[in-house]
């Protein structure tokens, strides 16, 4: 099994209990709550639970995101049509296109590669992978394109597989789907952001695309499938 | 002799005190924990439980008693954990920085002493919620995606990007601590 899944999941046990004090503050308000609720006939009270909010994740919660000092080890930036001599997934070189890759040098072991029809911004150069180059990507113009590849390894945990469906290269542009707006790294409102998952040989794939624009064009949408297409995914990894 | 949830529901309606301390005491660590878990802050959790299971009691002459107690507690308790965190993001930064003693929450009470908790409270939160959702709540994607009321692939995308980030900030960790 996933090592990583399994530390996540027995970290879960080592969560702290509510005190004990807390515990009786609530118990005696919660058993109010209810006789409150059944004397002045509110039934449901002021709570409808059939209304689910709306919810909007915030930027909180702890310290700023780190982005990895060690992600530089091993990093491979290949510049519009240059060779990028990496082991593991990514995209190939192509002119007019410029990719970074992780490869599969330990670390990391779940594999990130990236490409993009215009130049990195600078900071977006050293990515760690789960996040996103925002700046270049708010950048885009309506013939930009960025996309984003986390290649996950397949078969250790059925649960992180499901989802994923066994798919042949290339993957098509007309299987990305429109994806829900970010609130920890927004971008502007005219980007246009899809997603796309696939399992490929030993890999869960989760793929971002970011558009310059709403309105994809015939043009645009060929521009991204060649680059799809030019997804490579080792045998093994 | 150990009562259902159901059986309970119905006695406390009827005017049993003590089952409905019998229904919150069966179920009041394990709401706090899904608190704390999603929102990473002891006070945090502590209202939000509490007022995950006012809701929940406060419905209760209205609900059908056999519909399955946990599951909609814990539904509720979720929503209320990112209303939460959407609240706690709105907050002046004094007051973050000034909160009671007690409450610094996960940096405080656990980054020396587990890695785990240190990696998960440094990635993204909107990735941290679905590695919450999917791998200690055991969420589905598709009830996940309900939930957070985004795609399907949105879930796919922050799971795998909030897996891959932690993975990397774990090693990092431990390659630093090993030098």
């Amino acid at each position: 099994m996933d090592e990583l899944i399994e530390m996540i999941q027995e970290a879960e046990s080592r969560l702290p209990g509510a005190s004990l004090a807390e515990a009786k503050r609530a118990e005696a308000r919660v058993v109010a709550a209810l006789r409150d609720a059944q004397r002045v006939g509110r039934h449901g009270g002021g709570w409808r639970l059939l209304r689910q909010p709306r919810v909007a994740i915030s930027l909180a919660m702890a310290a700023a995101a780190v982005v990895g000092v060690g992600i530089g080890i091993g990093l491979v930036i290949a510049p519009s049509g240059t060779a990028a001599s990496s082991a593991g997934p990514g995209f190939s070189p192509s002119s007019g296109w410029n990719t970074i890759s992780t490869g599969i040098a330990a670390p990391p072991q779940a594999p990130t590669a990236m490409a993009a029809n215009v130049p990195f911004v600078s900071a977006d150069l050293t990515p760690g992978p789960g996040n996103f180059p925002t700046q270049t990507i708010s950048g885009l113009d309506p013939n930009g394109i960025v996309m984003i590849a986390v290649f996950y390894p397949r078969g250790e945990n059925s649960k992180m597989d499901e989802g994923f469906r066994d798919t042949r290269l290339p993957l098509s542009i007309t299987d990305a789907t429109l994806q829900a707006p970010s609130e920890t790294a927004p971008v502007p409102a005219r980007i246009g952001h899809y997603g796309l998952a696939a399992a490929v040989g030993n890999y869960d794939v989760s793929l971002d695309l970011f558009f310059g624009t709403h309105d994809l064009s015939a043009q645009l949408k060929a521009a991204a499938q060649d680059e799809l297409a030019r997804l490579v995914v080792p045998a093994s990894g | 002799m150990t009562h259902s949830d159901q059986e309970l529901i119905r006695r406390a309606i009827d005017g049993s005190d003590e089952a409905a301390r019998d229904l919150f005491r069966r179920y009041w660590p394990q709401v706090w924990r899904v608190a704390y878990g999603i929102t990473g802050r002891r006070a945090a959790a502590d209202d939000v439980a509490q007022d995950s299971f006012c809701r929940a009691f406060a419905s209760l002459p209205s609900v059908d008693s056999n519909r399955p107690f946990f599951p909609w507690l814990k539904k509720i308790t979720v929503n209320r954990a990112l209303d939460e965190l959407r609240r706690y993001a709105r907050q002046d930064t004094f007051e973050r920085t000034h909160e009671p003693h007690g409450d610094a929450g996960w940096l405080d009470d656990l980054l020396d002493r587990d890695a785990v908790f240190s990696a998960m409270s440094t990635i993204d939160p909107q990735q941290r919620t679905v590695i919450v959702l999917r791998l200690w709540l055991d969420y589905s994607i598709e009830e996940a995606a309900s939930l957070l009321e985004v795609p399907r692939g949105t879930i796919m995308s922050r799971q795998a990007r909030g897996l891959a980030s932690l993975r990397r900030i774990l090693e990092e960790s431990w390659t630093n601590s090993s030098r």
